[in-house]
């Protein structure tokens, strides 16, 4: 069995807010081996960006607080690291892809200014060398010009160019895990297709961890090994990517699969989930799902189910409880 | 890069044609300037022959058109008091007003951006609370007063400083400090809330991720960026920085234009205010200018049109 | 017939009750803001002081024994002291109030009735009408608001009103820019579209749907360009354009206690706090009124 790189055991974080301490993530376990690609999957607000901001150590230091669990990283503990220390992890060892290509480059630096940051910090190189490893990087990612480009400022990018920059960034340094939240989200649905391509060409040509962060089960279909589904901050379930797309324990990802557009040909109206998902301080004591789930009974609104595994399929359903075991349909 | 030289070379003398023309019409409108140079009691026939002497016998526009003539040509005529050119007297301040401005600038600048930051960055801590609790108070403190009270401490009683004139670096210590005051108060709130918003900014939290220590985060990447603004609003504020001169100027008797015109103004020596504002319009232009130049070196956007 | 008689009894009582609820929810909102509150006590202070100020000082302000010239405070009575004429300086400062009062107020009327009339004509009506007006506003404010001031005061001469029309001159333009944007941000909005839409006349929707919009942005601006027109008719009166001696403004008893200061002290240090003091309640309670009623202010 291959060695695990990531592993997040019962990761709790709580959030200061003007009326009060909230908790958008209540107890996630995941692990991630090397080489490995997971997809983290929700609707927006199942605190899946949070999480991957806590793996950064990117948290907003006095709003925030890891309040349980712990997160190990390449066997090292990073849940209360010393912004010092985590300060050698992050784009070198950890890096990050956000969603928002457009806004996440800095308007009044060029781009070989950004790009040379992360080699500055974490690789001693001289600056002649700094400069050929950036315009390499670019031209791995697929930029035309990468002489050029290193020169110009990010308004006068498109916003494909831009992710491929982000991207680039990203890969400076050989990072050990890459954890890409929504990068294709914002993007030309072609130019998505063009990103994709490009992440998965890269994932091929080096070793390295993959964390991708989506609420496009599609997009997971085309890129993961293994899947977790997030909801409303805890992992409702977890199972290798063919296994999930077979047979779903969990409503609620039975509810994603329904919705994408592929598996709906047929029906005359687009499936969707109805209602929303329960703000933090919304959630009682029973499952949080229960009040849009089809399948909830007393049990549900009573007590928040465990998780129950089948091999190395796991869900957090009262339904998959070992005397009832329903397959849902 | 041309057009947009021309095009501000043409603001600029609209703003200071109108500003002669407005300030022209209003001196010759509050009445006639003779009358105080001679004693109230004195005859007809002499108030008359001083007016015919001045030229304030003629028609309005002809006394306006004459003005104008002479502007162009940089004569704005003589002091009505000691006939020596208007203009000339007012650029023989020039210096001196220079001396005190930018030097006041220069303190602002190097008080008011490292502690906006720093109180940026350590928002709603104590640090934080204070400086901003100092910098209302520091804009509810009318400047020539605050110039007063170092006076009082510095000249009158512990006799540091001189109270008054100009001529060494001693002089300019009050008078610089007391301009700078109201200018670091606004710079630090400009700053501040310049600050805040770059550092909430996602090329930020790039730049973070990318493993770069929170000093370097600050001091390179975002003042960059809030340059920008603060460079625009600091630009916006010269103004009250230059009126806080004149003021500035008349406590301390400095010998700056300020003093020249508030001196001008009590004796309706026309000639010497006409001068004057003409001076301080351009002045206020040119700082424009270069702003625009600052702002286009900071903000690439702007640099490539 | 019973109803309808009702109804109109009730009328008058239900507005009462809306007008001593919107009471309510000012000073509820305004005791969470400890800086809100003390401009707000500022603010009524130096208005009961404006107001009945002539029987709460101590002493006549304009009367001068010069046998009790410059005492130091807390001397035969004098709390704060007397000055080169022997007047009482906590008198004369409380007789202060209410110039400074008059003139902040009177110019910040003057100056937001025509910078808003200016303001709307060009957001409203726009065309070339708007391009002349701001084009004006623009070469104003490219010169010194306090220089403006000095020379128009110097011109007009000496005087209370001459003070309030100087500074009015220098302070439409700040009005007229931040109504003009306010009215143009309006325009735009749907039931404004609607309106023309239904052919309701120009004029009708100036009056009707545009002008109760920009009340709100008048009172916050007034509130906040109050401390300008005070310090800045203290600053003139202490060159010596404004208010003349003998009238007790806090300006000119600092030009005439600045030729005391190696001496006598509380000549200029009483007047200049209360200058701090006023200005500082006035723009604490304008900033607070600003954030309450509208953060988007808060760029101007």
């Amino acid at each position: 069995m291959t060695e695990v790189l990531l592993e997040i055991k019962d990761l709790g974080i709580q959030f200061k807010t003007g009326e009060g301490v909230v908790q958008p993530i209540r107890g996630v376990n995941f692990s991630l081996k090397k080489g490995e690609t997971l997809g983290v999957v929700g609707e927006s607000g199942s605190g899946k960006s949070v999480t991957s901001l806590a793996i950064m150590g990117l948290l907003p230091e006095k709003k925030s607080k890891i309040v349980s669990g712990s997160i190990h990283f390449n066997n090292q503990d990073v849940t209360h690291l010393k912004d010092r220390q985590f300060r050698k992890l992050r784009g070198n060892e950890i890096s990050m892809i956000f969603q928002e290509p457009m806004t996440s480059l800095n308007p009044v630096f060029t781009i070989g200014e950004q790009l040379s940051e992360p080699l500055k910090q974490h690789k001693k190189m001289a600056k002649k060398d700094r400069k050929e490893a950036i315009i390499n990087i670019l031209k791995q990612v697929g930029i035309p010009r990468a002489e050029q480009i290193i020169n110009e400022y990010p308004h006068q990018l498109s916003g494909g160019m831009r992710q491929r920059v982000m991207i680039s960034l990203a890969l400076l340094c050989d990072p050990k895990l890459l954890i890409c939240d929504e990068p294709t989200t914002a993007l030309d649905v072609t130019i998505q297709a063009q990103i994709l391509e490009l992440m998965k060409q890269i994932k091929s040509e080096k070793d390295m961890s993959l964390l991708f962060i989506t609420h496009d089960l599609g997009v997971v279909a085309e890129m993961c090994d293994r899947v977790v589904v997030m909801y409303a901050g805890e992992i409702v379930e977890s199972a290798e990517i063919n296994e999930l797309f077979d047979n779903p324990l969990h409503p609620y990802t039975k509810g994603l699969i329904d919705s994408l557009p592929t598996n709906n040909t047929r029906k005359s109206r687009l499936f969707s989930i109805k209602g929303q998902v329960p703000r933090p301080d919304e959630i009682g004591k029973g499952c949080a799902f229960a009040n849009r789930c089809p399948y909830a009974f007393d049990k549900c609104i009573a007590s928040a189910p465990p998780t129950f595994s089948t091999g190395e399929h796991l869900s957090k359903c009262w339904l998959q409880e070992p005397e009832r075991q329903v397959k849902i349909q | 890069m041309l057009d947009f030289i021309v095009k501000r070379v043409v603001q600029v003398v609209i703003v200071v044609f109108l500003a002669l023309t407005v300030v022209f019409f209003l001196i010759r409108l509050s009445g006639d300037p003779t009358t105080l140079f001679l004693p109230p009691d004195a005859p007809k026939e002499q108030i008359e022959e001083y007016r015919e002497l001045l030229g304030f016998n003629r028609p309005l526009y002809v006394q306006y058109a004459e003005f104008m003539k002479g502007a162009v040509h940089g004569d704005f005529g003589e002091s009505l008091r000691s006939g020596e050119d208007a203009l000339g007297l007012v650029m023989a301040r020039m210096p001196a007003t220079f001396q005190l401005a930018i030097s006041a600038l220069a303190l602002s600048l190097i008080i008011a951006i490292p502690l906006g930051v720093l109180s940026a960055y350590k928002r709603n801590t104590l640090f934080d609370k204070a400086s901003v609790g100092i910098t209302v108070i520091g804009q509810a403190i009318p400047n020539f007063w605050f110039g007063l009270i170092l006076i009082f401490i510095f000249a009158a009683q512990l006799k540091l400083f001189p109270s008054s004139g100009g001529g060494s670096v001693k002089h300019m210590v009050l008078p610089v400090i007391t301009l700078a005051l109201y200018s670091v108060s606004r710079f630090v709130r400009f700053t501040r809330s310049a600050m805040l918003d770059v550092l909430s900014k996602d090329y930020i939290r790039t730049t973070k991720a990318a493993g770069t220590p929170t000093s370097t985060l600050i001091m390179k990447y975002a003042l960059k960026n809030s340059l920008i603004p603060i460079i625009t609003l600091i630009a916006l504020d010269l103004g009250v920085l230059l009126g806080g001169a004149v003021i500035t100027e008349a406590v301390f008797s400095w010998p700056g234009v300020g003093r020249l015109l508030q001196q001008s103004l009590m004796n309706r020596d026309f000639p010497i205010v006409l001068a004057g504002v003409f001076i301080i319009a351009i002045i206020y232009a040119v700082i424009n200018f270069i702003t625009d130049i600052l702002y286009a070196y900071v903000n690439p956007q702007i640099r490539v049109k | 017939m019973e109803t309808s008689t009702i109804t109109t009894t009730t009328n008058p009582i239900d507005s009462k009750v809306q007008k001593k609820s919107k009471f309510k929810f000012f000073f509820r909102k305004l005791s969470k803001s400890w800086t809100g509150m003390l401009g707000f006590g500022i603010i009524i202070i130096l208005i009961v002081l404006s107001l009945f100020g002539q029987w709460i000082a101590p002493f006549d302000p304009m009367d001068a024994p010069l046998r009790d010239r410059l005492l130091p405070p807390l001397t035969d009575g004098h709390i704060l002291g007397t000055d080169q004429l022997g007047r009482d300086i906590l008198s004369r400062l409380i007789a202060g109030t209410k110039v400074s009062m008059i003139i902040g107020l009177a110019t910040a009327l003057l100056a937001g009735v025509v910078g808003t009339i200016i303001g709307v004509t060009a957001g409203y009506f726009r065309g070339w009408v708007d391009v002349v007006l701001m084009r004006i506003v623009d070469v104003q404010l490219s010169f010194p608001f306090i220089l403006l001031v000095l020379v128009v005061s110097a011109v007009l001469g000496a005087g209370l009103t001459n003070i309030i029309i100087s500074l009015a001159v220098g302070g439409w333009v700040i009005f007229a820019r931040v109504i003009r944007s306010e009215v143009l941000a309006i325009r735009e909005k749907e039931f404004i579209t609607a309106a023309i839409a239904t052919g309701v006349p120009k004029l009708e929707i100036l009056v009707r749907h545009i002008l109760p919009n920009i009340f709100t942005p008048i009172i916050i601006l007034v509130s906040l360009q109050m401390g300008t027109y005070i310090i800045a008719e203290a600053s003139v009166s202490f060159l010596g354009f404004g208010v003349q001696p003998p009238t007790p403004a806090w300006g000119n008893m600092l030009n005439e206690g600045k030729d005391y200061i190696f001496g006598s002290w509380w000549l200029i240090t009483f007047p200049g706090l209360a200058i701090v003091l006023t200005t500082l309640g006035v723009n604490l309670f304008g900033d607070w009124l600003r954030d309450t009623l509208d953060p988007e202010l808060k760029g101007e």
